[in-house]
């Protein structure tokens, strides 16, 4: 990485193209520089700790997605009218024969009541927009706005939201022109596979319609909700009534979609959730019940799980999974992968909104 | 173990959990029964490959082998073996010891002689006891890796044993049974046509899996991803644009103790007859209708049947031979093939081959395909490069360069996987001064993770009963059909100048003589 370069906002461009000829300059007769550019991320900081993180990040980001990369840090303690920019280029060099693949990062510092013009003019042309919003959102907010009307795909991060609410969420991904995506969601994405697997033998797929009781069990809540949310989506669960609440636990009487009779008054499935807020690990065990057959994941170490399967009672099938655990620079590069609209997520939320109606 | 049914039950067509999920479907519990368990491929390539796909938590649970060899090994023994080739081989290490110690619960091993047929009621009865232990539902991949010369052996007993099963199981509920046959798949036309009959005396088509690792590499599947998914280079991939193509795959090893294969198979055999014809096919053949694997392979064969064929009497003016002498490559001696272990001091194996084809379809009429593979060549080295017809008119001819090169689209297949296209470009002068840029996209570079092992890959689809990276009985004797004739022809003539090129070099001086006839040359690689 270059030295950052201090820079006029208005003059951002112009600078950047100085870097990029004095860079070809002094490559001369050995690399080719490429400049390369598949998307526009901006990057919304709201606190010094973040945006470093948040430039960290992006180094590791664009070895695999060039982008030109903006990082808005606003903060509450700049002065009103006075905005810092800088401007920096990112480069990979593969190998020896290959060109160095180079990317632009931009750092503006600007007080909260500035941030709103910021972007729009430094985007580059064409190009989808990722927002990255980092910490709790600020729906509503008028960068929030300008923002989502800027945005293809809006990211974020649940497990450091202090508050959990769903339903703004789920409105927020309406928004015909606007995905969203939580690193959250991800998170839980391997134990949605190994969920998934249990049930793809065809001769297991049947308990799916006959589950009488599911626990799930984590630490942290909002990876529980969605989990459960995710359940109730797929498999078709109704009016979910919230029956027992201890602290901390909360056991729902739901209606499967799929009961043999069909008048509505099958038995009733049991969800119970348990959250324990820790911030170690996600989660850490989940059931999945039928009068015979009982599918079993139970957290052993940060990076494995093991599975279980046992039919009346004995007969146990068990193994253990590695869980893959991503960084924050990783879970990004996941994100920028996907543009279009998550439906199993969206759907997933919304069931997760209907929980608490 | 069974899951009781009670309840009526609302039999579900589809996982509904999958939706969304990268991963599409895990295959169902089987067992893979490999034949030749104690030999190099096995702990070389499938148990290491099969362990990834535990690592990456893609195999099914109950999953298990059946190993089956002469050797009289306990299970735990073959079990510390397979330790040992994973510790060698993964391409992930160290080894994790929690995956390790699931997988390996289901590694299983029978010993017994391929011809033995109590080894057949023995190997019944322990995938009888497997399916109960581990709720395998009597599903069933036999892999034959052992040498070619004890294939119909196993496919008689397997037959006889009453093992074959058949590709659906009974009714759609379990119990299917698939067989994967290792390379070299025959010698000639008669004797792979001799093979397949054996295979369908005792399996149906839809059952016979015959392996081509290439098929299984990231980068080959790309080539159909790259023209079928990209509505930019499609329109120019025919006769009007493309000048001629060709295919390129080196080794810059010698033949390393495997002298007596290669003294039995040749360059022709060994490299050309299905890796190279395979990449040939998915360079030339028309857009399939689905992405399935009747009509994937259905558009691959019809390339093959418009190969003009060469006749014995041909063999002069389509192909070049070669053969090894000593020499050095990176500072590595390599002996004269003649030298090597196991080969005949007068042999005249190929150990390089260039060969000139011609498609007789409206796509391809007039564009030839150079084709050329060998062994002590200076580089590793696969890649198909489609070079386009030069400009109609030059307009820069008083300029330094009134040369211009052709736009080259170069796919490399290995090492280095990526595409490359050649274009000219004014230099900042103020005359007109051309030179050649490259473009470049390598797909380590840009996605940033290793690519799967094929044979990963190839055993996953397997096991999901999915045949389209395989090939089909047809697209097998159709190659042979068309090198069958070369062969002979090279019998018929035989060389009078081996060894014709230096280790370390890029092939017989006749090849590069050949090729210029034509007014083209290889490529530099
Ligand atoms: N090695 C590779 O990397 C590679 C790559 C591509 C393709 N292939 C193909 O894969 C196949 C196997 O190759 P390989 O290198 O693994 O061969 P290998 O090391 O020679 O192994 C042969 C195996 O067959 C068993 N075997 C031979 N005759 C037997 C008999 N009569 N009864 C029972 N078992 C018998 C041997 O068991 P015992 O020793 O216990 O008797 C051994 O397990 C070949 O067709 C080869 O062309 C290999």
């Amino acid at each position: 990485m270059l030295t950052p370069q201090p820079v006029d906002v208005q003059a951002i461009e112009a600078e950047l193209t100085r870097i990029w000829t004095n860079m070809a300059e002094s490559k001369k007769g050995s690399h080719v520089v490429l400049r390369a550019c598949l998307l526009n991320l901006i990057v919304v900081a709201q606190n010094q700790q973040d945006a470093d993180e948040a430039t960290q990040v992006i180094t590791r980001i664009t070895e695999d997605h060039p982008c030109r990369a903006i990082v808005l840090f606003v903060d509450a303690e700049a002065t009103d009218g006075h905005v810092d920019a800088w401007v920096t280029a990112h480069c990979q060099m593969p190998n020896e024969k290959s060109e160095q693949v180079c990317c632009e990062q931009i750092f503006v510092r600007v007080s909260g009541f500035q941030s709103t013009g910021i972007v729009a003019p430094l985007l580059v042309a064409d190009l989808p927009v990722f927002v990255w919003w980092m910490g709790p959102l600020a729906l509503g907010s008028p960068l929030s706005e300008r923002l989502q009307s800027l945005a293809d795909r809006w990211v974020f991060d649940g497990s450091t939201f202090d508050e959990w609410d769903p339903s703004i969420l789920y409105r927020l991904s309406q928004s015909p022109s606007l995905a969203i995506s939580d690193i959250n969601w991800s998170r839980i994405t391997p134990w949605r596979e190994i969920i998934a697997q249990f049930f793809d033998p065809p001769h297991a797929r049947s308990s799916l319609t006959q589950l009488s009781r599911v626990l799930i069990e984590s630490e942290d809540s909002w990876q529980a909700w969605l989990m459960m949310g995710w359940l109730s989506s797929r498999l078709g669960w109704q009016s979910p009534k919230l029956n027992i609440q201890q602290t901390g636990t909360f056991t729902f009487h739901v209606q499967r979609a799929q009961d043999g009779d069909s008048s509505g008054h099958g038995d009733a499935l049991q969800v119970t959730v348990t959250c324990s807020p820790s911030s170690k690990h996600g989660l850490t065990r989940l059931l999945l019940q039928t009068p015979c057959a009982q599918f079993e994941i139970e957290r052993v170490a940060a990076d494995a799980v093991s599975t279980r399967i046992s039919i009346e009672g004995h007969e146990k099938l068990e193994r253990n999974v590695m869980i893959r655990n991503l960084d924050l620079a990783q879970y990004i590069c996941g994100e920028l992968e996907i543009l279009g609209h998550d439906k199993v997520f969206e759907e997933a939320l919304r069931d997760s909104v209907n929980l608490f109606l | 173990m069974t899951f009781p049914q009670e309840e009526p039950i609302m039999t579900l067509s589809t996982n509904p959990l999958r939706e969304g999920l990268r991963q599409h479907l895990t295959p169902e519990p089987c067992i893979m029964v490999i034949f030749g368990a104690t030999g190099d491929l096995t702990r070389r390539k499938l148990v290491p490959a099969l362990y990834h796909l535990a690592l990456e938590n893609l195999l099914p649970s109950g999953f298990s082998v059946l190993g089956f060899a002469r050797r009289p090994w306990s299970h735990e023994h073959f079990r510390e073996q397979m330790q040992e080739g994973v510790s060698q081989f993964s391409r992930n290490q160290p080894i994790n010891p929690k995956v390790w110690e699931s997988f390996s619960e289901g590694l299983f091993y029978l010993a017994s002689s391929f011809d033995d047929a109590d080894g057949y009621r023995n190997l019944r009865e322990a995938l009888e006891k497997i399916d109960r232990e581990r709720d395998t539902n009597g599903n069933r991949v036999f892999y034959l890796a052992t040498p070619p010369s004890a294939y119909a052996k196993i496919i008689a007993q397997i037959g006889q044993a009453g093992l074959a099963g058949t590709s659906s199981g009974r009714h759609g509920r379990g119990g299917w049974t698939r067989i994967i046959v290792e390379k070299p798949f025959g010698r000639d036309l008669v004797t792979a046509q001799e093979l397949n009959r054996q295979l369908a005396e005792v399996f149906q088509e839809d059952q016979i899996y015959r392996i081509d690792h290439y098929l299984g590499k990231e980068t080959v599947q790309n080539i159909l991803v790259f023209r079928f998914a990209n509505g930019i280079f499609e329109p120019l991939w025919n006769r009007r644009y493309i000048d001629h193509i060709q295919i390129t795959a080196s080794e810059s090893i010698g033949v390393e103790g495997r002298g007596t294969y290669y003294e039995e198979a040749g360059t022709l055999r060994d490299m050309v007859q299905n890796h190279i014809f395979q990449l040939l096919s998915l360079v030339a053949m028309e857009p399939p209708a689905a992405f399935d694997a009747t009509a994937v392979r259905d558009e691959k064969v019809k390339v093959l049947r418009a190969i003009r064929p060469i006749s014995p009497d041909e063999v002069e003016e389509y192909t070049v031979r070669g053969q090894y002498d000593a020499g050095s490559i990176s500072g590595r001696l390599l002996p004269r093939y003649r030298e090597e272990r196991g080969v005949s001091a007068d042999s005249l194996t190929e150990t390089f081959v260039a060969l000139k084809l011609v498609i007789d379809n409206w796509r391809w009429a007039g564009v030839p395909f150079y084709l050329r593979s060998g062994k002590a060549l200076p580089k590793r080295n696969t890649e198909i490069a489609i070079q386009f017809k030069s400009v109609p008119h030059m307009l820069f001819t008083n300029t330094a360069t009134s040369r211009v090169e052709p736009n080259i689209l170069a796919l490399r297949i290995q090492p280095n996987e990526g595409i490359s296209l050649k274009f000219s470009a004014k230099m900042p002068s103020p005359t007109v001064q051309m030179q050649s840029v490259n473009m470049d996209f390598g797909y380590g570079t840009s996605f940033g993770i290793d690519p799967p092992e094929a044979y990963e890959r190839l055993l996953l689809d397997c096991m999901l009963g999915d045949s389209t990276l395989f090939t089909r009985r047809d697209e097998v004797e159709t190659a042979w059909a068309l090198l069958t004739s070369i062969l002979e022809g090279w019998q018929l003539y035989p060389p009078q100048d081996f060894p014709n090129y230096e280790a370390g070099t890029w092939g017989p001086k006749a090849a590069h003589e050949w090729i210029a006839r034509d007014g083209r040359r290889w490529r530099r690689l």
